[in-house]
């Protein structure tokens, strides 16, 4: 059976994940047990592998012709900004550049995202998967700001507000940082290269002692109303 | 070690409560909760903290505020900790450092003695003749000076973190000034950050007799959720765009702030006067911290050596905390006698006396000319001096952020101004803490005003009142004329670098007469306090002796860090460098990989032996990771153009399906990057480029797509496409066991590209050949490459496949003759040189190193990239990479890749060397190991010619 794995499954795997399969991903269901995952979390920051989940970019001057379409006049209509619908499952909308829209998914399965796009009116884009391209790290809890102000010398508060995405120097790395719209959580995801995860991953566990960040599997990433 | 005596004063900081204990030299001392190492060694007895720099003098505690070099040691291992402001703990190891036996008995004291014969810039001048002198020298130099040493044994230390903070306003200082600052610009709506480096907020207020409940509505105001207050964090630089750095317990924090309010108070100076080093001579505000900080009384019987009003008061507050008050000496001709101890004005001290303490001072009158009366000189006994000096701005990081100073009516005070910089308090040189709060409360509204946010009264107006109110008088004190009134070579200006007044006398003499020449050749404001203690006095110096205008003398640059600061925390956030993993990095780490880093990339240089897995290649069959070239996809109607103009040669009738090997230029002709080329589709092709240039090469497309308007969308599937390269004889029988796409000779021939499933994953497959053999490169999603490899891998098993590493690619491909850009070329090569003129379409009207290049073509080359064989034996042929191509002893060019070819049977390269040498047959020599090697060129490939092999 044809097995796809995140760039950190070898991670979760020496640190004692049991995994689930979904759409062929093996993901991690939890470490310890969800539950206090999910506490860990909560007190302090959790960390969660999201990079199965689907994503597909939009490239092109047909752009906003797309997002109006789609969104209508959403905060994605402009640059950096970010709108939630749904898709069959919920999918984040995020605008990078005038020419660049961004879809995330929040299931591995891409069919969702290909469906509502079928239905747009014909614009000169280029539609193009990246699930693989981006590997996705979510970050919830109520210190998430205190661990992302270690790593990234962007303005949280002015430049990332909810509803908002913003690329910048995380780690050293260039990442995509995006905060959901009227999430009740402290969550912001970070997409970074596929070929970075790992060396991401760990200096996020690594250099966030003082905030108690805690890896996060799927369960326990459902406990917090992911 | 006990203490000495009680204290009954009660420190601000500290916890009478709480004791603990650390090890002095081996010794265990007590010390109260929240009491400074230095409070707790000086009301343990100890009056010697550290020898000096070059004499090895005995210093005792000075400054009590992390300023000065005086109080300098080694705690748990950590060199040069400041123990005047560094908390003691329990369990803390600590040590005095640069003395032998001890600091006490410090044998190197003699230098003291010889300082006649140490000149300054001494080392300049000595020990340079016999040349072998030197180095004999440099090392004893090295071993007796300089300031403590790296304990390596010592740690582990914390790892220290970054932290990035951003706000509208940053107040630097958390005084009166400070605060006042801080709560007018909160009042107005602003975003605040108060760095205050003390753990508790007040400044000054905190031990020198002022009103601290005035502070206490600013201290309130601060517990807005738009303030953040972090005490214990020491600014030490102002960089361009506001950007203060600064650290505290942990780590580093990168402040970006639309406005700075710089409000670091002042410091008083040290008094030049002969042995004004010994211990028990100390500033006043020094003395006043280590009372009412640290609860320590720093004497019994003290003189104050003063030249403004705040000699006597403080006189009186040292009276108040018990201590015996022998005489003030004020250097004015009038001065206030506020108690019932002598005061004697006109006056100066002449000499401290002691040994490695202070016994007494003499002191004598001067007269109208500022000359001493002699028979006015007399002894005073006392074990503490008190330097009371008219303080000066603490305006380090002013300085950097560009903010000048000039002195007038006896002050240094700000000239001009910056925009998003504004200085309040002592650091603006504002003396009384009325006019501080005040000032700083103006800064504070008009940073506010500034960012827009509205202010409730006209603060312009008040500013410009408070300006012309505060100004200093016109016909102020002549500036520093006190400090250096007396030379002698016992004079210390610098007491970090043990530089004398003398010292700068000779230096001036000497030529040196610019500030800045002078810090240079005698090193005065070098040292650990960057010129806190003696840049004025430096200046002051200077300018008497030359004659200058303090004005026109000026002081040395501040520059950062303006304290300092642990490398451990400078190199926060840097420990790690950013590694790139492909998807199978795990399956190589399990298999035994041994690693090679290419850029941020880790790539398998092998699994052991190299020369077994050429050969697996050449008779069975090959798998190696090639994820980390570069993959771009570029679909639209002008992608092609887009490919003519970038690349050498054509691109335009590339038919879909089919690859093309293709070499880009920059603007001069210099050879940039090479990969292949698929066409996809009439709109649509896919590239690879070279790992190191896949990022550049991407950049590249983008820059010239936009510059040229072209209407095509560029993918960069670097980090989301695995690559994987199957090749050897047996190749195709392995990949036809797991696809159902034909691929015999005939439907997928050698160039083309298919696309379909591998193993179940959707793939691209480009039939290639670069290490020369029958060969598959499969591209497919990150996700799915350790399925596929896996899949490949069981496969192959029954042909007797071996995955390989880079180095046993770098043998294939040299065995092929084919040049790898940025190894076999630099930054001067050019494709008609490389043998590359194959491919450089001249035909094309337009495309990048046109030009150039046709310039360069009708010259004819100067050199030629050959292949070559080397017979004499070599042990490692790799090592000969670099080696010079020698004619007559002269470098003419250079070997750029050398490997032994287990296929060939000999040690196989390629060069550059002369074009009139560069025919086959022709022989030349490179130098190697101090003699010249002989070699032959030879025609390329040195492998299977035809090429018979990779397009069967």
């Amino acid at each position: 059976m044809l097995r796809a794995l995140t760039p950190l499954y070898h991670w979760h795997a020496a640190h004692g994940a049991r995994f689930i399969e979904r759409d062929g991903w093996q993901l991690p269901a939890a470490y310890t047990d969800a539950e206090s995952e999910a506490a860990a979390a909560r007190a302090g920051v959790g960390l969660a592998d999201i990079s199965a989940f689907a994503k597909l970019s939009l490239l092109g001057r047909g752009v906003s012709a797309v997002v109006q379409a789609l969104l209508g006049d959403g905060p994605a209509l402009k640059p950096r900004g970010v709108a939630a619908f749904r898709a069959g499952d919920p999918v984040l909308a995020c605008r990078l550049t005038e020419d660049y829209l961004l879809l995330l998914a929040a299931t591995p399965c891409a069919a969702g995202l290909r469906q509502c796009l079928a239905n747009v009116p014909q614009a000169p884009v280029v539609q193009h998967e990246v699930t693989s391209s981006y590997a996705g790290i979510c970050l919830v809890g109520p210190h998430t700001e205190d661990v992302l102000r270690q790593f990234t010398s962007l303005d949280l508060t002015a430049a990332l507000p909810a509803g908002t995405c913003a690329e910048t120097n995380f780690a050293g790395v260039h990442a995509l940082l995006v905060r959901p719209p009227e999430s009740h959580l402290q969550l912001v995801r970070i997409y970074v290269g596929w070929d970075l995860a790992e060396y991401v991953w760990q200096r996020l566990l690594e250099g966030s002692r003082k905030e108690q960040i805690t890896p996060l599997g799927f369960e326990g990433l459902s406990l917090m109303g992911w | 070690m006990t203490a000495p005596s009680a204290v009954p004063l009660t420190g601000i900081l500290i916890d009478s409560t709480r004791s603990l204990t650390f090890t002095f030299e081996d010794r265990p001392v007590t010390a109260l909760a929240g009491q400074s190492i230095a409070a707790a060694l000086y009301a343990a007895g100890v009056r010697v903290f550290s020898r000096s720099f070059k004499y090895h003098r005995p210093r005792g505690l000075f400054c009590v505020s992390g300023d000065c070099p005086s109080c300098l040691m080694q705690v748990d291992g950590c060199p040069n900790v400041r123990t005047c402001i560094e908390p003691a703990r329990e369990g803390q190891v600590v040590r005095r450092q640069n003395a032998w036996p001890s600091a006490d008995f410090d044998v190197l004291r003699i230098f003291d003695r010889f300082d006649r014969f140490l000149p300054v810039g001494f080392y300049y001048k000595h020990f340079h003749r016999p040349r072998w002198l030197w180095p004999i020298f440099e090392h004893t130099v090295r071993h007796i000076a300089g300031l403590g040493r790296i304990d390596l044994d010592a740690g582990p230390f914390p790892t220290a973190v970054v932290e990035h903070l951003h706000t509208d306003i940053c107040v630097i200082g958390g005084g009166p000034a400070g605060l006042a600052a801080a709560a007018a610009a909160l009042a107005a709506g602003a975003r605040v950050l108060l760095l205050e480096r003390g753990p508790q907020l007040g400044g000054h207020l905190l031990y020198d007799g002022g009103r601290p409940g005035e502070i206490e509505p600013l201290r309130a105001v601060l517990e807005s959720p738009r303030a953040q207050v972090l005490c214990g964090t020491t600014a030490f630089g102002l960089y361009e765009g506001n950007l203060v750095g600064a650290f505290r317990e942990g780590g580093l924090l990168k402040v970006r702030a639309r406005h700075v309010i710089v409000c670091t108070g002042s410091r008083q100076q040290p008094f030049l006067f002969p042995r004004n080093d010994l211990p028990g001579i100390m500033l006043g505000n020094g003395v006043l911290r280590l009372a009412h900080l640290h609860g320590v009384r720093a004497g019994r019987r003290a003189v104050v050596l003063t030249d403004n009003d705040g000699g006597a008061r403080l006189a009186g507050q040292l009276a108040d905390l018990g201590i015996e008050i022998a005489a003030v000496i004020d250097q004015r001709v009038e001065g206030p006698c506020t108690g019932d101890w002598p005061t004697f004005t006109s006056s100066t001290v002449l000499e401290a006396r002691g040994n490695k303490r202070l016994r007494a001072v003499r002191l004598a009158r001067r007269d109208a000319n500022s000359q001493i009366i002699p028979t006015t000189e007399q002894e005073i006994a006392c074990d503490l001096l008190c330097l009371v000096s008219e303080p000066a701005p603490a305006n380090e990081l002013l300085l950097q952020a560009g903010m000048r100073f000039r002195p007038q009516g006896g002050r240094w005070l700000p000239d001009g101004t910056v925009p998003g910089l504004s200085a309040a308090g002592g650091a603006a040189g504002t003396l009384g803490l009325d006019a501080q709060v005040q000032e700083g409360r103006l800064r504070g509204a008009e940073a506010a005003a500034v960012l827009g946010y509205a202010v409730g009264f006209d603060f312009r107006s008040a500013l410009a009142d408070f300006q012309l109110r505060n100004a200093p008088a016109p016909a102020g004190a002549v500036l520093g004329n006190h400090l250096a009134s007396l030379a002698n070579r016992k004079s210390f200006v610098c007491l970090c670098e043990d530089v004398t007044v003398k010292d700068l006398e000779q230096a001036i003499a000497e030529g040196f007469d610019h500030i800045e020449t002078l810090k240079r050749y005698s090193t005065v404001s070098m040292g650990p306090c960057q010129g806190k203690m003696c840049s004025l006095a430096a200046s002051a110096v200077c300018a008497r002796v030359t004659g200058r205008d303090p004005a026109i003398v000026g002081t040395t640059t501040s520059r950062p860090p303006a304290v300092p600061v642990d490398l451990g925390v400078l190199a926060a956030g840097r420990r790690h460098h950013p590694v790139r993993r492909t998807p199978l990095h795990h399956w190589h780490q399990a298999a035994g990989a041994r690693w090679l880093d290419a850029g941020w990339w880790k790539r398998p240089e092998s699994y052991g032996d190299p020369e077994s897995e050429v050969r697996a290649v050449r008779q069975a069959v090959g798998l190696i990771d090639v994820s980390t070239l570069g993959k771009i996809e570029l679909v639209g109607p002008d992608a092609a153009e887009l490919l003519e103009r970038v690349y050498l040669n054509r691109w335009a009738d590339l038919q879909p399906g089919r690859i093309r090997y293709g070499v880009m230029c920059t603007e001069e002709g210099i050879l940039f990057d090479d990969g292949v080329g698929a066409r996809l589709g009439p709109d649509r092709f896919y590239l690879t480029a070279t790992t190191g240039n896949a990022d550049a090469v991407f950049q590249w497309l983008e820059l010239w797509r936009d510059t040229w308007r072209l209407d095509v969308v560029l993918l960069n599937q670097t980090a989301g496409t695995a690559a994987m390269n199957l090749a050897g004889p047996k190749s195709r029988e392995v990949l036809a066991r797991l696809t159902r796409l034909d691929v015999s000779a005939a439907a997928f021939p050698y160039l083309a590209l298919r696309e379909g499933e591998v193993a179940g994953v959707p793939c691209r497959l480009l039939r290639l050949g670069f290490v020369g053999e029958l060969g598959y490169e499969i591209h497919c999603p990150a996700a799915y490459a350790w399925h596929l490899w896996e899949a490949l891998v069981q496969a192959g098993a029954a042909f007797g496949l071996r995955p390989f590493g880079v180095e046993a690619q770098r043998v294939l491909r040299l065995e092929k003759g084919h040049l790898i850009i940025g190894v076999d070329t630099d930054s001067l090569s050019n494709p008609l040189d490389a043998g590359l003129e194959g491919l450089v379409r001249f035909d094309k009207p337009l495309f990048h190193g046109r030009e150039p290049l046709l310039r360069l073509k009708a010259m004819g080359p100067r050199c030629r990239l050959v292949g070559f064989r080397i017979d004499a034996p070599v042990a490692i042929p790799a090592e000969l990479e670099g080696c010079q191509v020698v004619e007559q002893g002269r470098p003419v060019g250079r070997l750029t890749s050398v490997r032994f070819s287990p296929t060939l049977g000999g040690c196989i390269g390629l060069a550059w060397v002369p074009a009139a040498e560069s025919r086959p047959g022709t022989r030349f020599h490179f130098h190697w190991a101090g003699r010249e090697v002989p070699a032959r060129v030879v025609p390329t490939p040195f492998y299977d010619p035809e090429g018979k092999r990779l397009k069967c």
